[in-house]
């Protein structure tokens, strides 16, 4: 089915091309893809990928950094760039006649970025004030503590805009080393949806992509974090008077078996998350167990969860806001138990059609937008590929009752649990 | 060859539109690459209808529309939304509660069903009740913490005075929560809700005609008595300041302070709107946030987040400039915005800088209309505003009528650099 919906070439250098037509409206949505992110770093250098990813918008001898916004928006495009544990991407969306703009704007910071120090120095500030701006939210340092007590030594334990003091002290050098390291052809991934066709779009990818010279990229190997064993609980405080409980669990990579079952597992236990980036179309969570064991009893004013595929065995959580009145480890008592309720007793059937049910909605509410078409091409290849997407609903479709409560009972076991409470000083 | 963009969004001929007795106007547009329908709506029932006390009321009916109606209660509402995938939800403004949703193709009848029960016949269950005040306090201590939303609350105070609708904060204070109770709710619907001037536009993937009888069905026959109100009487005219006002909020273990610079803009109906609308991405949207953050991010590195935006509403509007900045470089920000502001204000812009953004905002246009929720809000803008159902597809010769002089003049009558409203929330040194 996939094979049908997408067409895939290599070229000679390396990169990945992945095409799919759509012809719903007269744009095209193109995205590239590195295999680098926080987990490709090293203390001392962390959120060089994101910063990297900044520096890509200060230009080139032949796009300079005004110009390059520029030209995308004068002709009615948008564009932005995300960074996260495993990949990086840039994504211009533009009306179909646009587009090599935007071909020839990738081609040309793959390999010909400038690292000006004046502008490294100016965007050392700017990346400072992004972290601070995260750091206003009461429960960032919570979610900052979680992570590395959950992955102490795994880079996924690591924020990744970075530790400040690596922000303040990380040369230039490091940057530029960084860029020259990671970012070729045979470590990207080309990503395009919309109005064009597929074998004149190949040879206008092609001329802008083929004088472009591979490089060895180093292969990276990351000893797996050891399992969590004992229970281990961690407090922050701070001026805001509320208290949040989250608790979080190592949780299987992209594709582990028992990922599908998860996904399920935890719409029943805290409603849908879109496992993309543009939203699940408003889906509530209201007759979850957790809202109802939770929510509607008072206890907690608000509940939430979600995974996130990736390379490696990444986390997933489960958030409440607890009431005035009750404690958090009420609080986090009543989730264990539901979890256990589930690997005890199982579930209903209706559960896991409700659960298959929204995530094709969500599926179909994604499907509308081509710029979130062309991510998924991309997005799955960073973990798995392409095929790992359009079998999504179809591999939810094959979970079991039995699948989903061996998952309560194997990844959420309470002694295998991180447990932060944020209250007030 | 370059592409009009503009042919390929929704016009007369394929917009339908329905007048029914009771006043509702519905419209439809079919999107047939679809398997999903949304729908964007709105009432004529505003914030500015809360009584002092009582501010907030509206934020409590948004939430608790969906918590039980006379036919249905909560989990057989929450069970048919979500075990179709279905989602509706509420929001206000000043002068209208708008309601969006969203659904397969499939459960459309299904949704408008239960929009009309939600709309008619809300019951606003005790239990349910306790459970959003809860929420409430949650979310208003975070509010309370966060300098963004701090900041724009008190720039919109003394911009408008407490007192104006525009002026007012979302949520007055923790006692509100707490005070307001069911039968405000129920005396609040009883008096405001009802068919009269309920705008409602629907796209996706279905037969438009089906779905406009559908509605006709569901909808155009739905009746209930609905009290008028005054607008104009409740949206009193405001002179701004005659100087530049200054506040600080200060805000515990913050690191990043919020800053806003602004005045009052242009009304949405105003004729030169749109000049404000292309002037304001010359000077704080256009590619990397226009010239201030060019100015303010790229060259002296002070903030990630810079931008400036005009909201205009029915009775006015504001333009303002939101930065979020370290603590110790807060007054080198403010010096760079302000005297960006200055130089907009006594300046034309370039050629090249109008001929940029008006590129800009014809041809991102279809990117707007990409998902049906982005077709279905364009189109209840449109109602909304009185345009024709040309108003997309000419939008190439209004735009035409936008000069360097149009602009120039639009920010001379708006923005005085000298009376500002400047507001700072976080942490002092």
């Amino acid at each position: 089915m996939a094979k049908d919906i997408y067409t895939k070439r290599i070229l000679d250098n390396g990169l990945t091309v992945l095409l799919q037509e759509i012809h719903s409206a007269p744009l095209i949505s193109h995205w590239v893809w590195y295999r680098v992110g926080s987990r490709n770093e090293v203390p001392g250098r962390t959120g060089a990928s994101h910063w990297v990813e900044h520096m890509q918008f200060k230009g080139t001898e032949r796009f300079r950094g005004e110009d390059l916004d520029r030209e995308i928006s004068r002709n009615g495009g948008i564009l932005n760039a995300f960074t996260f544990l495993d990949w990086t991407a840039f994504f211009e969306t533009m009306p179909a006649d646009k587009i090599d703009i935007a071909i020839g704007l990738e081609a040309d910071r793959m390999v010909n970025t400038r690292f000006d120090p004046e502008e490294v120095e100016s965007e050392r500030t700017v990346i400072i004030s992004e972290r601070e701006g995260s750091e206003n939210d009461p429960t960032f340092r919570l979610t900052e503590s979680i992570r590395k007590t959950a992955y102490p030594h795994h880079p996924y334990g690591r924020e990744v805009i970075g530790e400040t003091e690596d922000l303040r002290t990380m040369t230039r050098d490091d940057l530029y080393d960084h860029y020259r390291t990671w970012y070729a052809p045979n470590n990207a991934v080309l990503t395009m949806a919309g109005d064009f066709d597929t074998s004149d779009m190949l040879r206008r990818i092609e001329a802008a992509y083929r004088d472009i010279p591979a490089h060895s990229v180093p292969k990276v190997r990351i000893p797996p974090e050891e399992p969590i064993t004992d229970p281990v609980n961690i407090e922050e405080h701070g001026p805001c008077d509320i208290t949040l409980a989250r608790i979080v669990w190592h949780a299987p990579s992209a594709n582990d078996p028992d990922f599908f079952p998860l996904i399920l597992l935890d719409s029943i236990l805290a409603g849908p998350s879109s496992l993309n980036m543009f939203g699940k179309g408003g889906i509530s969570n209201r007759t979850s167990r957790l809202y109802q064991k939770l929510v509607r009893t008072g206890m907690s004013a608000a509940i939430g969860g979600g995974s996130t595929p990736t390379i490696d065995p990444y986390l997933y959580s489960l958030s409440a806001y607890v009431n005035p009145g009750v404690s958090a480890d009420e609080v986090t008592d009543a989730i264990h138990d539901e979890i256990e309720s589930i690997a005890r007793e199982g579930i209903l059937p209706a559960e896991i059609a409700k659960a298959q049910k929204q995530a094709k909605a969500i599926f179909a509410y994604s499907a509308e937008n081509i710029t979130n078409q062309a991510h998924w091409l991309g997005y799955s290849s960073m973990f798995a590929d392409p095929s790992w997407y359009f079998n999504y609903l179809a591999g939810l479709e094959q979970v079991t009752a039995e699948d989903v409560s061996r998952a309560a009972e194997k990844i959420l076991c309470r002694n295998h649990a991180v447990t932060g409470v944020y209250s007030s000083n | 060859m370059s592409y009009d963009m503009t042919r390929s969004l929704p016009g007369p001929d394929n917009i339908l539109r329905k007048e029914f007795p009771n006043g509702i106007t519905v419209l439809i547009h079919e999107n047939p690459y679809s398997s999903t329908a949304a729908l964007a709506g709105s009432l004529r029932v505003g914030s500015c209808l809360e009584t002092p006390g009582k501010i907030g009321l509206t934020s409590f009916i948004n939430a608790a529309l969906t918590a039980g109606t006379r036919s249905r209660d909560f989990d057989q509402i929450n069970e048919f939304l979500e075990t179709t995938g279905s989602s509706i939800s509420f929001n206000t403004n000043p002068h209208r509660m708008k309601f969006n949703g969203n659904c397969l193709a499939e459960d459309l009848p299904d949704l408008l069903r239960l929009l009309r029960e939600i709309l008619n016949e809300p019951e606003f269950p005790e239990q349910h009740l306790e459970i959003l005040r809860q929420r409430g306090l949650a979310g208003y201590e975070m509010h309370l913490h966060d300098p963004n939303d701090m900041s724009d609350e008190k720039f919109d105070e003394l911009l408008w005075g407490a007192d104006h609708p525009y002026g007012r904060p979302e949520i007055e204070s923790v006692e509100a929560i707490l005070n307001i109770s069911r039968s405000d709710l129920l005396d609040f619907h009883s008096r405001w809700f009802g068919p009269r001037k309920l705008i409602l536009a629907i796209t996706g993937g279905f037969r438009g005609e089906e779905i406009m009888d559908c509605c006709g069905e569901i909808l155009g026959t739905w009746n209930k008595s609905q009290e008028v109100y005054d607008e104009q009487a409740l949206f009193p005219q405001v002179t701004g300041p005659e100087k530049s006002i200054r506040s600080h909020i200060e805000i515990p273990d913050k690191s990043e302070t919020a800053l806003v610079i602004g005045t009052f803009g242009p009304r949405r109906e105003d004729p030169n709107y749109l000049s404000a609308i292309l002037g304001n991405s010359i000077l704080g949207e256009f590619g990397m946030m226009g010239r201030i953050g060019r100015i303010v991010r790229e060259e002296h590195g002070l903030a990630y987040s810079i931008s400036s935006s005009v909201d205009s509403l029915e009775a006015g509007g504001c333009w303002s400039v939101e930065a979020g900045v370290n603590p110790a470089n807060v007054e080198k920000a403010a010096d760079l915005i302000l005297r960006e502001l200055r130089r907009f204000a006594s300046e034309k812009v370039t050629a090249q800088e109008l001929e940029d953004v008006k590129a800009y905002y014809i041809g991102s246009l279809p990117l707007a209309f990409e998902s049906n929720a982005g077709q279905a809000s364009a189109l209840l803008s449109l109602e909304t505003h009185h345009k024709k159902l040309d108003h997309f597809l000419r939008i190439r010769e209004r735009v035409d009528t936008v000069t360097a002089e149009t602009i120039l003049e639009m920010a001379q009558k708006w923005l005085d650099p000298e009376k500002m409203v400047i507001v700072t929330a976080g942490t002092s040194l």
